[in-house]
């Protein structure tokens, strides 16, 4: 008996920490978007970061903060923080809007092609959902086709047969789209992908500031990050262009 | 033992006489393919030698044939032999062929000389051919000075031709390579561009195939194929470099393979390096030049000349021009206060006009009227170097007038007639989520669980299960007596429940009557043989062999005749119900438990 009283309060006391996390966190917020309405885009940065710190993992939460550092003129991590917020939703329009505008000022002042159309194709394939919707998309087709294989065994009429069959091809191409799709996006989620923050990035030749640089870098450009060396991280456009950034001007999405 | 030992001495004989080669008649002759050709032109010479048991294992050797002839390829010998037997004598008939290649070289009339073959003991000659030479057509004037000093190009080789010879830094140059050739070639293709360390350089367009034009060089006719060209802008005054463009190809060899198809090998054919003087730009340039080369025109253009405020509009401003497109940077203009102007997208596009390469530059700008007025797009300039004229030149576009009305967000189109919904150009973000009162914490879910993805190994389990039953059911379909056996306890308890009602109702016979059927179905599912008809000893025996034991069986049978009287003799509504059904229930357990 004293155990189970133990462990009610045990359980109430993690429960209600959680929620007092939370309503905490969301006063942050509210309160962070009154000073986002009233203009006060420094102070809101500040309550959203709070709220952030506070160990809240949420794609609204990120947006916000996206758009304080944006009107706060800090478009590097506006794009980090709205490229954070993707990962978690990748459905929001508000959201694809603000970075798209902001990834048309970075492309272009970086000198970048746009994307072709199969690329856009691909990438609006793998933002169909984020990595955690795919796996309930693909268990699910894991399941059915589990279903459909048990009852194709065990039915003895025609017509049930032939419908468990068609039903069981159709269970295993949602296993390969959804398979696919849910390697594809947590792949893109794991990759070691940072924003660059800081102004006037030159990417050199080498680890040091001795080194060459090799090309510029502005605010909000996306990078992989290969290696970390006497910090200096070795960074990587799409493009293909390889050169190495002070790792401060790097911050992981 | 004389017949053997003639037989013996026969077949020796034949042995020894058979291989002794008898030389027949022999033809040698040799053949032109043409004995009337103009200079430079390729005929094919055959030489032939056929006959019986002739020896072929020497080699032919043509005769001097300059300076008429040049010798280009050769093949052969080719040799085929046919063995006939008659009348036990067998003959070997054989023929020899030599083809040679031969290019005209010098006009005049010529006797083709005698040629001979040893075969054997025997020396073969051909009959020699009258061939006349003529000068070659349409080549009147090269030709006075061809047959005297010609010297002979290498065949193939390559040629490098240059729209001009004096160009500017910057300004376009078109350097196209011709192969010629007089010889057949095979899988030739490009092995190395032209190193170009002086330029920059854009191709204009390249052969996929080879597509020859017959024309006369230093008095010869060649094959002139196109190669490829390549637009060249100079990157700085002084001597500029055209590396050799170096093209690999194979060439017809005398030797045939395995499939007697000829065996080629490989060879290569440079162009010369070509050095050019790249003459500066003249100083002063002007200050809003920015290195463009050639001829350029500017046109602007608005897709809208009447706006109302704070609708957008589009300025297009396009730049043609054949210099290094590098060098059309985006050009400066101010425009009205009253309008916003965003960064504009660039366009870059290229075309062939009269074999040079044309650059289109587009620069797009968006721009968003504030207020409302007439205005003016002032007029635009590109500043650019004309080589034809030597100056600097301005390439300017017209003003351009917009006329801006107040107005709604949502306008009326000018000019359309159609109302339409133009909603107004913010190149502002989205604005923030709405407030909220808790937050659900979206973190990785279930699929970073080990566990989760663990789960579905289940669906093993679920077919392994589904595989069972049907195993299971496969087996009860074509074994009867196991089904019966198997759901006899079960129809038992169905009956027992029936009885069990008929015990709460009193009615003791029909109890009786429904026990007892209960019982003996049983015993018929349960041991496989129908109990009707069988008597108690022979229910005994088969209970005995079915290993049940004896006190069980007899209780059993007991069971059954107690309630067959209790059918028929029995009260309505008398005797103790639930310990007979229970006894009957017991029974049957113990029964299953064997």
């Amino acid at each position: 008996m004293k155990t189970r009283l133990l462990l009610l309060a045990l359980t109430w006391l993690l429960l209600g920490r959680g929620a007092r996390a939370s309503e905490a966190s969301s006063a942050l917020y509210n309160q962070a978007n009154s000073f986002y309405a009233q203009g006060d885009f420094k102070r809101a940065v500040e309550l959203y970061e709070s709220a952030v710190r506070a160990g809240i993992k949420n794609s609204d939460l990120y947006y916000n903060l996206g758009n304080a550092w944006y009107k706060s003129g800090d478009v590097g991590r506006a794009l980090l923080f709205w490229l954070r917020a993707e990962r978690l939703n990748p459905y929001d329009h508000d959201l694809k809007a603000n970075l798209a505008l902001a990834a048309r000022q970075v492309n272009s002042s970086l000198g970048l092609e746009p994307e072709s159309r199969l690329v856009e194709f691909f990438r609006a394939l793998r933002d169909l959902a984020p990595a955690r919707i795919w796996a309930i998309w693909l268990s699910a087709s894991i399941w059915a086709f589990w279903i459909m294989l048990s009852l194709r065994l065990l039915s003895r009429r025609k017509k049930f047969n032939l419908l468990c069959s068609f039903l069981l091809v159709w269970s295993i191409i949602l296993v390969m789209i959804s398979s696919a799709g849910y390697l594809r996006r947590r792949h893109w989620e794991n990759e070691p992908a940072a924003v660059v923050v800081a102004k006037d990035v030159a990417a050199k030749s080498g680890p040091g500031e001795g080194f060459t640089p090799v090309f510029k870098l502005v605010p909000g450009a996306r990078v992989l990050m290969r290696e970390c060396r006497n910090g200096f991280c070795q960074v990587e456009l799409p493009p293909g262009m390889v050169g190495w950034v002070e790792a401060q001007a790097l911050e992981k999405i | 033992m004389t017949r053997l030992k003639n037989s013996f001495m026969l077949t020796i004989l034949l042995v020894l006489v058979l291989p002794l080669p008898a030389i027949g008649q022999a033809f040698f002759r040799a053949e032109l393919s043409q004995t009337r050709m103009r200079l430079g032109e390729r005929i094919l010479l055959t030489v032939i030698l056929e006959g019986e048991n002739i020896d072929t294992g020497n080699p032919l050797q043509l005769p001097n044939l300059a300076p008429f002839f040049r010798v280009e390829g050769s093949s052969g010998p080719n040799i085929s032999t046919q063995m006939t037997i008659i009348n036990g004598r067998m003959s070997r008939r054989s023929s020899l062929q030599y083809q040679y290649e031969l290019v005209a070289t010098q006009a005049g009339k010529f006797t083709l000389p005698r040629i001979a073959y040893r075969s054997g003991s025997q020396t073969f000659f051909t009959s020699p051919i009258p061939v006349e030479i003529l000068e070659p057509q349409n080549a009147n004037q090269a030709t006075t000075t061809s047959s005297k000093n010609w010297a002979p190009e290498t065949d193939p080789f390559l040629k490098l031709e240059l729209d001009r010879r004096e160009v500017y830094a910057g300004e376009q140059l078109v350097a196209a390579w011709y192969l010629y050739y007089q010889r057949r070639l095979f899988d030739l293709q490009i092995k190395a561009n032209p190193p170009l360390p002086d330029f920059k350089a854009t191709e204009l367009e390249k052969a996929g195939q080879l597509t020859p034009e017959e024309n006369y060089f230093r008095g010869l006719p060649w094959n002139v194929a196109f190669i490829q060209s390549l637009a060249l802008y100079p990157l700085r005054a002084g001597k500029a470099t055209i590396g050799s463009l170096e093209m690999r190809y194979l060439s017809q060899m005398s030797q045939r393979d395995f499939f007697g198809m000829p065996m080629g090998q490989e060879q290569r054919v440079l162009s010369e390096p070509l050095t050019i003087e790249v003459k500066p730009l003249p100083e002063p340039a002007p200050q809003d030049f920015s290195g463009a080369v050639g001829r350029f025109e500017l046109s602007a253009r608005l897709e809208k000349t009447q706006l109302r405020v704070n609708e957008s509009d589009q300025l297009q401003v396009k730049i043609i021009g054949d210099g290094n497109p590098d060098y059309i940077l985006e050009p400066k203009f101010l425009l009205p206060a009253e309008f916003e102007m965003y960064p504009p997208e660039v366009k870059l596009d290229t075309e062939v006009r009269e074999g040079r390469l044309f650059s289109i530059k587009k620069f797009e700008y968006l721009l968003v009227a504030r207020k409302e007025g007439q205005f003016q797009v002032p007029a635009i300039g590109f500043r650019y170097f004309d080589p034809q004229t030597g100056t600097y030149k301005l390439a300017q576009s017209e003003a351009l007038s917009i006329t801006v009305v107040p107005g709604p967000q949502g306008v009326v189109s000018p000019g359309s007639g159609v109302q339409t919904y133009s909603p107004v150009v913010t190149q502002d973000i989205r604005f923030i989520k709405p407030d909220r009162q808790s937050f659900a914490n979206q973190s990785d879910g279930l699929s970073s669980k080990r566990w989760f993805w663990l789960l579905h190994l289940g669906g093993i389990a679920l077919v392994a299960g589904a595989l069972y039953y049907r195993t299971v059911r496969q087996r009860l379909d074509s074994d009867q007596l196991l089904a019966r056996k198997m759901r006899a306890f079960s129809q038992f308890q169905k009956k027992l429940k029936k009885a069990r009602k008929l015990a709460r109702e009193r009615k003791s016979r029909e109890l009786a009557a429904e026990l007892k059927r209960a019982l003996l179905e049983y015993f018929g599912d349960r041991f496989g043989q129908s109990p009707w008809g069988l008597v108690e000893e022979e229910m005994l025996q088969l209970m005995d062999d079915q290993g049940v034991a004896r006190e069980l069986s007899r209780e059993f049978l007991a069971l059954i005749s107690e309630l067959g009287r209790a059918q028929f003799a029995g009260q309505e509504g008398g005797g103790d119900f639930r310990a007979i059904i229970d006894r009957s229930e017991k029974i049957i357990e113990a029964l299953e438990k064997k």
